[in-house]
């Protein structure tokens, strides 16, 4: 009598249980795809994630300099190399990511160029020229070790491929405007990517992970 | 079947391609007042058809966790962003939310008040959350939006958070009241 009492009260409990619990695993589920495990709730993030575990190699851009200097990244290859990319019409962002790098420039000026250098790589060539960037390196006082460059040609397929796989997400809007990242990338000297700054605001995060590895 | 046929008229005019670029071109529009909007037609489509008799007061239970995923699931900025980007994600959130707005309709009337009232908090956490990861960020969480866009929204959330907030009190309030002693009503009444 007990027991069939016990197994009905354990039916009933089931068929309460069941269902709500069956939606709530399925929503745990899709989220964490979604999220690649509760970790990545943005865009930019996911893209983040979705490039792999650090260390990662770096890929090479064709950039031309404050100076006019037809560069490859890989040129930097021996030193420890700062990367942000950025476009100086940004109105949000980018000036905030470039102050990052003002401040990191102030605490570092003693390790640059030899052993580090500062990387400022704009998507936006078209608008970016060389006149342009050695204006605003001039704004920031001429700082000694600070690259500003921008990509050689406009973003297609192949340069946005290659910033996903370094975990940079950028979009061109209609109205000549980019919605991107705003990460920095400390790259080692074999070329590795083994540090990512998320956002603006970490100059201090900078400066202690770039002395850390050169001590 | 008038009412029917101004839901129906309603739902083609909230998704059409007109209507719904203009509000998928705002941060606010799209996440305060389309999907409102599609939810509030899934919650009238629930009042217009017959809603399902379940066997367990569970699967009431099961449609508002549904709702609640789904709301969840929408809110984040990854999601906003994919189905701004990508047309037929789009689609998809449109019929997701107006089955949201129906499991509330199945789910939520049936509901004990206790049970009602604790999903009203979380919902309120949740609105309040994310407004103000909205409202104070200063870079862009969502790609497809402005800063700007982005601040706005999160504003409007933190209002649409004290407004819920306000509710969930004055329901609160109203079942201390009703069920003080010597007031004849129940628990069940103030629900």
């Amino acid at each position: 009598m007990v027991s069939k009492l016990t197994g009905r009260r354990l039916t009933r409990l089931t068929k309460t249980l069941v269902p709500p619990l069956l939606i709530l695993a399925a929503w745990v589920g899709v989220l964490s795809w979604w999220t690649s495990g509760f970790s990545a709730f943005t865009t930019y993030s996911h893209a983040l994630r979705a490039a792999g575990p650090l260390p990662r190699s770096a890929p090479s851009f064709q950039i031309r300099d404050q100076f006019g200097v037809l560069r490859d990244t890989t040129d930097f290859n021996g030193k420890h190399v700062l990367l942000q990319f950025s476009y100086l019409s940004c109105g949000d962002v980018c000036p905030l990511s470039m102050a990052d790098f003002h401040m990191a420039h102030m605490s570092l000026e003693n390790r640059m160029p030899d052993e580090l250098v500062l990387l400022t790589v704009s998507f936006d060539p078209e608008r970016d020229t060389t006149a342009r960037l050695a204006s605003m390196w001039g704004h920031h006082g001429q700082p000694d070790g600070w690259y500003l460059a921008a990509l050689t040609s406009p973003l297609d397929d192949r340069i946005q491929a290659d910033l996903r796989r370094l975990g940079f997400w950028v979009s061109r809007e209609d109205d000549s405007l980019f919605n991107h990242s705003a990460q920095a990338f400390l790259i080692d000297p074999e070329g590795r990517v083994v540090q990512v700054f998320e956002g603006p605001g970490n100059s201090v995060r900078m400066v202690s992970a770039v002395e850390e590895r050169l001590l | 079947m008038i009412r029917r046929i101004c839901w129906l008229i309603a739902i083609i005019a909230t998704v059409s391609p007109p209507i719904d670029s203009f509000l998928d071109s705002s941060m606010s529009r799209h996440m305060l007042l389309q999907m409102p909007l599609l939810a509030g037609l899934g919650y009238a489509a629930g009042l217009l058809w017959p809603r399902p008799r379940f066997r367990f007061a569970s699967l009431e239970l099961a449609a508002v966790f549904f709702a609640l995923g789904s709301l969840m699931f929408w809110m984040l900025p990854r999601s906003l962003d994919t189905a701004v980007t990508v047309a037929w994600v789009d689609q998809v959130m449109h019929i997701t939310m107006i089955v949201t707005g129906w499991s509330l309709a199945i789910g939520l009337p049936r509901l004990p008040f206790h049970t009602k009232m604790a999903f009203g908090i979380y919902a309120l956490a949740m609105v309040l959350t994310t407004g103000v990861v909205y409202a104070t960020a200063v870079v862009p969480v969502c790609s497809r939006y402005t800063v700007q866009q982005q601040n706005e929204a999160g504003t409007l959330l933190l209002w649409i958070g004290g407004a819920l907030f306000l509710v969930l009190l004055g329901r609160g309030m109203l079942l201390l009241a009703t069920s003080a002693p010597g007031t004849q009503r129940n628990h069940e009444t103030a629900a």
